[in-house]
């Protein structure tokens, strides 16, 4: 067991999480609320201002539909899995949500390490045949007249979902809106509210 | 989903030989893995299954013994960090390195997505 020279590093570790779970030693919430105290630094704080910028800056917002890449570049975030973005915007009409990263497909420095409900089986299954019911077990309720668009990232193409801007933010700034965008909203997960709730 | 703050110095040593890669005292990895195993071991040890002593002389032992000391490499360290993991693992009991492997082929497929039996919707 050379780890030096394993190819398979992520499933090992995976491997390593299940077993120790299944042996009642861990747990993949207590491991997720590990990562997420000290992810905030390096994760979704970098998306958030993308999207912050976004509903702030018309132009910045169709830059960044028509060529994320280059709109995420410019605010300096490059590299590590953000190569190759496309952002999708919620509206009225329409709602995002993303699926599928398994670790190796996920705008890393965007929104910080994925948590490990990303990667669990059935919330990949479940959202792309359910996405209405899953939405609904985080939280999200929509209208029935809202579409539901779910975006199947890849080795080649990952997605931020640029979510809806709450009422009563007209006066904010950019920076001020950075902490109200929480990680789940730029997955599709939860929306944004004004009090920087994640529903 | 938010979390309590972990407090890592705990389960770091800054000036020793198995310090954490940081830069400008931030906590570095450049892969979602590294950050996942180092969010399990040290859930681990704070959990009560280990002692964080105990696995730092395994997390010694397994750099030097690599003959990579470039510890301030997240993609180097951290594979040193999951060796020193799984050894202390057998000492442990905790499993066999048969299970191990077993298991990671397991999961090497499924994210190789062959688990996927749905049709996407674009």
């Amino acid at each position: 067991m050379d780890w030096l020279s394993l190819s398979d590093v992520e499933a090992r570790v995976n491997a390593l999480e299940s077993l120790m779970v299944e042996k009642g030693l861990a747990e993949h919430e207590a491991v997720d609320a590990v990562v997420a105290s000290f992810e905030n630094d390096m994760g979704p704080v970098n998306g958030a201002k993308v999207v912050a910028r976004a509903w702030t800056e018309p132009a910045y917002l169709e830059w960044l539909l028509s060529d994320a890449t280059a709109a995420i570049a410019d605010m300096g975030f490059t590299g590590l899995q953000t190569e190759h973005m496309v952002a999708v915007q919620n509206t009225d009409e329409r709602h995002n949500v993303v699926v599928c990263t398994l670790c190796s497909c996920y705008p890393w420095t965007l929104l910080g390490i994925p948590p490990a409900w990303f990667k669990y089986p059935q919330y990949r299954a479940r959202v792309v045949k359910e996405p209405r019911s899953v939405l609904g077990e985080f939280g999200v309720t929509l209208p029935d007249g809202v579409k539901i668009d779910v975006w199947d990232s890849s080795a080649e193409i990952r997605y931020l979902v640029v979510p809806q801007r709450p009422a009563g933010t007209e006066g904010m700034t950019a920076e001020e809106l950075v902490p109200l965008i929480s990680r789940d909203s730029m997955v599709g997960t939860a929306l944004v509210s004004a009090s920087g709730g994640t529903k | 989903m938010t979390a309590p703050a972990v407090d890592v110095t705990a389960f770091d040593d800054p000036d020793g030989p198995g310090a954490l890669p940081r830069s400008n005292g931030e906590l570095v990895f450049d892969a979602p893995w590294q950050g996942r195993l180092f969010g399990l071991v040290v859930h681990l040890c704070r959990s009560g299954a280990f002692e964080w002593d105990e696995f730092k002389i395994h997390l010694i032992a397994a750099i030097d013994e690599s003959g990579v000391d470039e510890t301030c490499d997240p993609a180097v360290y951290y594979r040193q960090f999951g060796e020193a993991f799984c050894r202390l693992a057998a000492e442990k009991g905790f499993f066999d390195a048969g299970t191990l492997d077993g298991r990671t082929q397991l999961e090497a497929s499924r994210l190789a997505h062959d688990d996927h039996d749905h049709e996407h919707e674009h």
